[in-house]
């Protein structure tokens, strides 16, 4: 009888608890540099100041979606990276980088949305395709939805999703690999500070305060 | 009709059931009227626009119409989508701040031409799209081109609801627009559109209507700043108002179901929308203009699009393209000139106003007074309701109030006339126990003899005493004294207005009274004597009744004069009498003091009327009080 009633809440508890969906985890990093050569890393709802150089490193997953969508002080958005395809290389992950960026003169708060997914976003790239292509007051209209779909990015998938708060690594790691031990004298200009995961999509909001 | 012969409590208590009926009755049938207080809206735009109170058309709005103008010059009615492509990017080059197109381009199997309008609408970045939203719940989803993932969310509930969408643009047409607004509109039970809706929900996001969505475009208004507590109370804040550059928070009067009545700025006439264009000439572009910070309505106004419904009767004409309703509506918000509903209660509030000065009037006026005072209320009234639409667009409600009022007017009415009859049957009854009925027939026939004043008219005086009632009154209990007066002056009233005769007064234990003439006729002494010598058997036959009672002897004396004197009311305003003033009233009574009790003496002038029926017998002449010469005076008898 115990045995059953085992079995019984065993199947119970298999049934309801919902179906195991994919880890992703990605991580990036935004490297600024000082007038001295020297790197610093980059927090998010940090003050730059215009002209400064930062420089916006990222890994995800072999055979992930990654995409950088930015948004500028202005109100304008684009997508700064999208995966061609899911990469199908025979790295584990896959490393790019924006390379560096210098500040222009628009002041304010520039939000970088970074994002990875198990399945292509077609239907958020054709928003992004389309906002690129449209002019005048239409293009606010795909700016809300733009908006509206970073902000329900899982409603993006079909089937169940999450997305977890993205963190700050312990140190800094290069190509996936931590060192142990490097100091901030040691930060390279391909180290990443943060990961981000979710289920099956994961993504980082990363804000400057341009000054 | 003086006030103490109406019942204030009946008066109350009366209105208020019948303002209770009525109300009752308005709140069970609500539709019965409708129609006439729609007719009654009506009038008074067009009473507005006869007296050129109407508001002025935003000047930020522009119109550029298909007309049949514009298909007859193209040579073709059914025009290809290149050729709307073409006149969009033509109108866009005049750099409007937003294109409102009428017109819905569906996802037709003839696709041929999509590209070149999709083109337009990028080019032009402004392009405002509309849609048919589909309130049955058998409606198709919305297509996700509609993108209502840009609209604000919106509590279900708080707004009319929409199902789904019935028509839309191709999908392509919708994603490039600017803006899609939905362009159903309900007409009123009689088939007139005086009101559009503002917004709806649809999937629980808030859907504009076709001219709200244009103007956000216009005025790059954020649609997120849009409050909607329910369906009568929106409120838009920051709305910029483009003439002072400032931005309010505005409070839309919305009917009950969401709904912002139309305050057309006039019928269709180019003097009243005067940036009205042929779309021919865009076409042509032979016509350089300068559209900058306008709203353009595209639209199809030529006689097919007309067949197809494109035009609706409203309360100013009644074949008004559907395109003008909604820039009238659009006009509203730029220039604040917006028509505003008083809200039911306010009828209620009104009409127990005008119904508690209604009942005060029939407390305390005349007839004429009362019914010209009520009259006057309700013309007040409806004169009040067109110069609050005409002035300040203030909508009040016209029969909601009126009816009851006229209700309570006529209750009150009534309530007057039977309260005057029952006056006057008490008046009469009471004036009875005074006048004779001959006086009070001519009092009926006509109240003008009650004037003061009177008439000099040839009548017969009749004095009548009681015989040494003096001392009688001396011996005698009060209550007998009173038993014998009541016996003898009811027996004699009797008899004097059997006669036709006036008891002009009773005068202790004696009758003053006097017999009138009817116009050309001299009957008066004849009744008189008559009437005298009916007394004296009267009086005969009291004294054979008090004498066997062992009481008293019981005689009377009476004395007639005919001769001319004046009748009528007489004397101060504070105490009028109907009497007779004349030495004939004088001679009466001396001749009746010269003869022997049961004696009826007469002058000569009586004589001579009464001579030829009535036995008389001279008594010489008389020296009578009061008369310088002698008068011959004569006995009346009974046979």
């Amino acid at each position: 009888m115990k045995r059953l009633v085992s079995i019984i809440t065993v199947l119970i508890a298999a049934l309801a608890m919902p179906a195991a969906a994919q880890q992703l985890t990605f991580h990036y990093g935004f490297i600024g540099q000082y007038n001295d050569q020297k790197l610093y890393v980059i927090e998010t709802g940090a003050v730059v100041a215009s002209g400064a150089e930062l420089k916006l490193n990222f890994e995800y997953p072999k055979g992930s979606w990654f995409y950088i969508c930015y948004l500028s002080s202005t109100d304008d958005y684009a997508l700064l990276h999208a995966s061609v395809t899911g990469a199908d290389t025979n790295e584990k992950a896959t490393f790019d980088t924006l390379g560096w960026l210098a500040l222009d003169q628009n002041v304010g708060t520039e939000t970088f949305t970074l994002i990875a997914s198990e399945k292509r976003l077609e239907s958020f790239e054709a928003l992004l395709d389309n906002y690129a292509k449209t002019t005048g007051k239409s293009r606010k209209r795909f700016a809300k939805r733009i908006a509206r779909a970073l902000q329900d990015l899982p409603g993006q998938l079909a089937g169940p999703s999450g997305i977890q708060l993205a963190q700050r690594l312990d140190k800094p790691v290069m190509g996936g690999v931590t060192f142990r031990g490097v100091t901030s004298e040691d930060l390279s200009p391909q180290s990443l500070s943060h990961k981000a995961s979710g289920d099956r999509i994961a993504q980082a909001v990363f804000t400057i305060d341009h000054q | 009709m003086k006030q103490r012969t109406l019942s204030l409590r009946t008066l109350l208590i009366g209105n208020t059931l019948a303002l209770a009926l009525v109300l009752g009755l308005q709140t069970l049938f609500p539709t019965t009227l409708v129609d006439f207080e729609l007719g009654i809206i009506d009038s008074r735009f067009r009473v507005r626009q006869a007296l050129d109170l109407a508001p002025a058309f935003s000047e930020q709005l522009v119109h550029i119409n298909i007309d049949n103008y514009a298909k007859a010059q193209s040579g073709t009615p059914l025009w290809e989508k290149q050729t709307y492509a073409r006149l969009i990017n033509n109108i866009a080059a005049a750099q409007p701040e937003a294109i409102a197109c009428d017109i819905m381009f569906v996802n037709w199997a003839e696709q041929s031409g999509n590209e070149a309008l999709v083109q337009a609408a990028i080019n032009a970045g402004n392009l405002v799209s509309p849609f048919l939203v589909d309130p049955s719940s058998d409606a198709a989803r919305a297509p996700a081109a509609l993108a209502l993932d840009a609209n604000p969310r919106l509590t279900p509930g708080k707004a009319p609801h929409a199902n789904g969408v019935l028509v839309a643009p191709f999908d392509a047409l919708m994603e490039q627009s600017a803006g899609l607004g939905f362009v159903n509109l309900q007409p009123d039970p009689d088939g007139v559109i005086r009101r559009v809706p503002l917004l709806m929900e649809l999937d629980g996001a808030l859907v504009p209507s076709f001219f709200l969505q244009a103007l956000a475009v216009q005025l790059d208004y954020d649609l997120e700043q849009i409050e909607v507590s329910n369906r009568s109370r929106v409120i838009l804040h920051n709305f910029p108002k483009p003439d002072t550059g400032m931005a309010r928070d505005l409070t839309l009067p919305l009917d009950r179901n969401g709904n912002l009545l139309v305050n057309y700025a006039g019928p269709l006439d180019i003097s009243i929308y005067p940036n009205s264009y042929s779309a021919w000439n865009l076409l042509t572009a032979n016509t350089t203009l300068d559209f900058s910070g306008k709203l353009v309505f595209l639209a199809d106004t030529s006689t097919q699009a007309s067949q197809y419904g494109d035009v609706s009767p409203t309360p100013l004409d009644n074949t008004f393209p559907r395109t003008y309703i909604w820039s009238n509506a659009a006009s509203m918000l730029l220039t604040d000139a917006f028509i505003t509903p008083v809200p039911y209660g306010f009828a209620i509030f009104m009409t127990v106003l005008l119904g508690g000065l209604l009942v005060f009037a029939t407390w305390h006026l005349r007839t004429l007074w009362f019914s010209t005072a009520a009259l006057g209320m309700l013309v007040m009234y409806v004169a009040v309701a067109f110069g609050a639409f005409a002035q300040g667009g203030w909508l009040l409600p016209v029969l909601p109030v009126l009816i009851p009022l006229v209700v309570m007017y006529l209750f009150s009415s009534m309530y007057r006339y039977t309260q005057l009859e029952h006056y006057e049957g008490v008046l009469e009854g009471s004036l009875k126990s005074y006048l004779s009925p001959r006086l009070m027939d001519q009092i009926r026939s006509d109240p003008d003899i009650l004037k003061l004043g009177g008439a000099r008219k040839r009548i017969t005086v009749m004095f009548s005493d009681i015989v040494d009632f003096t001392a009688f009154s001396d011996q005698a209990d009060p209550q007998e004294i009173q038993d014998v007066l009541e016996t003898y002056f009811s027996d004699s009233a009797s008899v004097i207005f059997a006669q036709d005769g006036v008891i002009d007064k009773y005068m202790g234990d004696g009758i003053l009274a006097f017999f009138e003439n009817d116009s050309d006729d001299i009957t008066s002494a004849s009744r008189a004597v008559t009437c005298a010598l009916q007394m004296q058997a009267r009086a005969q036959e009291l004294d054979q009744h008090y004498r066997a009672q062992n009481r008293f002897p019981f005689a009377i004396r009476i004395g007639l004069a005919t001769g001319y004197a004046k009748v009528g009311n007489i004397g101060p305003v504070e105490k009028i009498d109907y009497t007779v003033i004349g030495s004939v009233v004088n001679l009466a009574s001396r001749l009746q003091s010269a003869g022997d009790p049961g004696n009826v003496i007469i002058d000569e002038d009586t004589c001579f009327f009464v001579k030829a029926t009535h036995a008389v017998t001279s008594l010489g002449t008389q020296d009578l009080k009061g008369f310088a010469r002698p008068i011959e005076a004569f006995l009346v008898s009974a046979d």
